[in-house]
């Protein structure tokens, strides 16, 4: 059961920098387990000494607050994107909230033999997940999902457009406010 | 270093941190909070030297978290607390008290916290002052900005009343109208504030800022002969203003300047964002954020910053909350207008028609001395009122034409 979860920037010195990291778990309760046996100190930062999230910090699996499902007894889905986001006085974050896309994706001739997928995770805060791809002499296609904060996505898009990569949704969520 | 602020304190955790422009705890995200050193302010305050202090908020200077003498004012707060017997006679109380917050420098009760931000802010450095705002605040900030000579940026919804834009704009600030609602604005600021060196007064400044509206403790207090009331309607949006009239009247208790405070806090919101009030009513610690549709703009804060410490006010206190329709904030402001001459904004007829539902509930007391805060002036919102009051009897200068109108009365 492997799922990815997002740091935020104020937590990344305990993850080694990492702004996502890759665990197993089934709840969130286990998640927090785990990533306090690979990361000793970040429970601290999570929870309360009760083991209850802590007031100002949100847990969304694929978006949704987890205080609107069943708290840290909440299920992960296998595969599912977990974020913990810090909400800062005023409310929770809207750029950081999870959107997820299924893109078809046409790579010119020229591109073929670039990292582009590569550089794309490299340059963005978004996670891929090719589901299906084929390459020729002159033409490559890929079934990328893509998640990831809505400017982040935004902004992962219009690169891949400038890179000249043409891009088609095929569905998911909208990326909106 | 001052002898009477502390720290700043995270209201969670409990961490501390220096007393500068940072809001938020780094360790558990927790909003942070002024600590006094109440040893020292016990020494230097009592009645008498309140007693003699300026008609204004600056009375209560020891407990207001600005070290200098050098303050940006405009003589804000000291504002009438009013014995509304004709009200009381409608709605069935004996002691009911108007708080008239209407009669502020620019008609509002965010002149109390603005004058506390922008001192502080002028104490830390800061040359820019800047707020996100539902109106209220920026006019508030736009005034004190220009008194204290400071660049000023405000934020606004841009579809506010004509008459907070106006408001705001005779002071010359650089108006910003974000397409989106309050809550869009608010988290565009924190992005600002984290990118500009400015005194982002309900950002970066929020803990002094907020301390301001203790003041509306305070003065009820005082000018009911140094006692809590019994009960108290607060108009809520984030939540803060609720807060800090407890906060308020505790730390006049801690000071021994009244007895004990056993005010059951109630909270007004509109029906059209109430995520306060149905928290209280569900009994769940859990403020759901709510999308506002209300003729209240100055309450529709759909994700209120300090909402959980509201709600916890509320039901620690033994109050609750209660909502009204935009039919009823109307009538709400028609009744107070009608009875005590008091003529308040949206915000107002909340207060009003949250008291009136509230007794009609039994839950405020024909004995009980009740307190309705009224925080903002009626000709800001002006828009809410149109073809709902009455208009003139046009007639030419006859006597013959008066007399037949008369008589149709």
């Amino acid at each position: 059961m492997s799922i990815t979860v997002r740091i935020p920037s104020a937590m990344r010195a305990l993850t080694k920098e990492q702004s996502t990291v890759t665990i197993n778990a089934k709840t969130a309760k286990e998640m927090i387990e785990t990533l306090e046996s690979e990361y000793p100190g970040i429970k601290d930062r999570i929870c309360e000494s009760d083991g209850k999230v802590r007031r100002f910090i949100n847990i969304f699996i694929n978006g949704e607050d987890i205080r609107f499902i069943s708290g840290v007894e909440s299920s992960i889905p296998d595969g599912a994107e977990v974020s913990i986001i810090p909400a800062i006085a005023g409310g929770t974050d809207g750029r950081a909230k999870i959107k997820k896309i299924k893109l078809e994706l046409y790579f010119p001739s020229k591109l073929i033999k670039q990292p582009v997928i590569y550089t794309l995770s490299k340059k963005f805060n978004v996670v891929f997940n090719i589901r299906r791809a084929r390459v020729t002499e002159e033409i490559g296609e890929m079934i990328l999902e893509l998640s990831g904060g809505k400017e982040e996505m935004e902004k992962a898009l219009k690169w891949l457009k400038s890179q000249g990569v043409i891009s088609k949704t095929l569905g998911g969520s909208k990326i909106e406010g | 270093m001052s002898r009477k602020i502390k720290s700043l304190k995270c209201k969670e955790c409990g961490r501390e941190f220096p007393a500068k422009a940072i809001y938020v705890c780094e360790f558990c995200f927790g909003p942070l909070e002024v600590r006094y050193n109440y040893d020292y302010i016990k020494k230097k305050t009592s009645g008498k030297t309140i007693e003699k202090g300026p008609l204004s908020l600056w009375r209560y200077k020891e407990l207001l978290p600005v070290e200098s003498d050098d303050i940006t004012t405009l003589q804000e707060g000291f504002t009438p607390l009013i014995h509304a017997k004709n009200l009381g006679e409608v709605l069935g109380l004996k002691n009911l008290y108007i708080k008239n917050d209407t009669v502020n420098p620019t008609f509002s009760f965010k002149d109390r916290v603005v004058t506390v931000a922008i001192s502080r802010a002028r104490e830390l450095g800061f040359a820019t002052v800047a707020c996100a705002s539902t109106g209220n605040l920026a006019g508030a900030v736009s005034a004190y900005g220009a008194v204290a000579g400071l660049k000023t940026f405000v934020f606004i919804p841009h579809d506010l009343e004509q008459g907070k834009i106006l408001g705001a704009g005779i002071y010359n600030p650089v108006i910003v109208g974000v397409k989106g609602n309050y809550d869009d604005v608010n988290r565009l600021c924190s992005e600002i504030a984290d990118a500009f060196r400015w005194a982002f007064v309900n950002v970066n400044i929020r803990p002094y800022y907020s301390e301001g509206s203790k003041t509306l403790g305070f003065e009820v207090a005082e000018q009911l002969g140094w006692r809590a009331p019994d009960s108290v309607v607060v108009p809520v949006a984030s939540g803060s203003l609720l807060t800090k009239i407890y906060k308020g009247l505790n730390e006049f208790n801690l000071l021994g300047l009244i007895g004990d405070v056993k005010t059951k806090f109630y909270a007004a919101q509109a029906v059209g964002c109430s995520p306060v009030v149905a928290a209280i009513k569900e009994n769940s610690e859990i403020i759901k954020p709510v999308k506002p549709n209300t003729i209240a703009k100055s309450l529709a804060i759909g994700n209120p910053a300090d909402g959980y410490y509201a709600w916890k006010v509320a039901k620690e206190t033994g109050g609750g909350g209660e909502t009204v329709s935009d039919t009823e904030i109307v009538e709400g402001i028609k009744l107070l207008a009608s009875t005590e001459g008091v003529f308040a904004e949206t915000a107002g007829g909340v207060t009003i028609g949250v008291l009136k539902k509230l007794v009609e509930q039994k839950k405020i007391e024909r004995n009980h001395t009740t307190v309705a805060y009224i925080t903002g002036n009626g000709l800001k919102t002006q828009e809410a009122l149109m073809d709902k009051v009455s208009k003139p009897h046009i007639i030419n200068p006859s006597f013959e034409e008066f007399k037949k109108l008369y008589n149709s009365f």
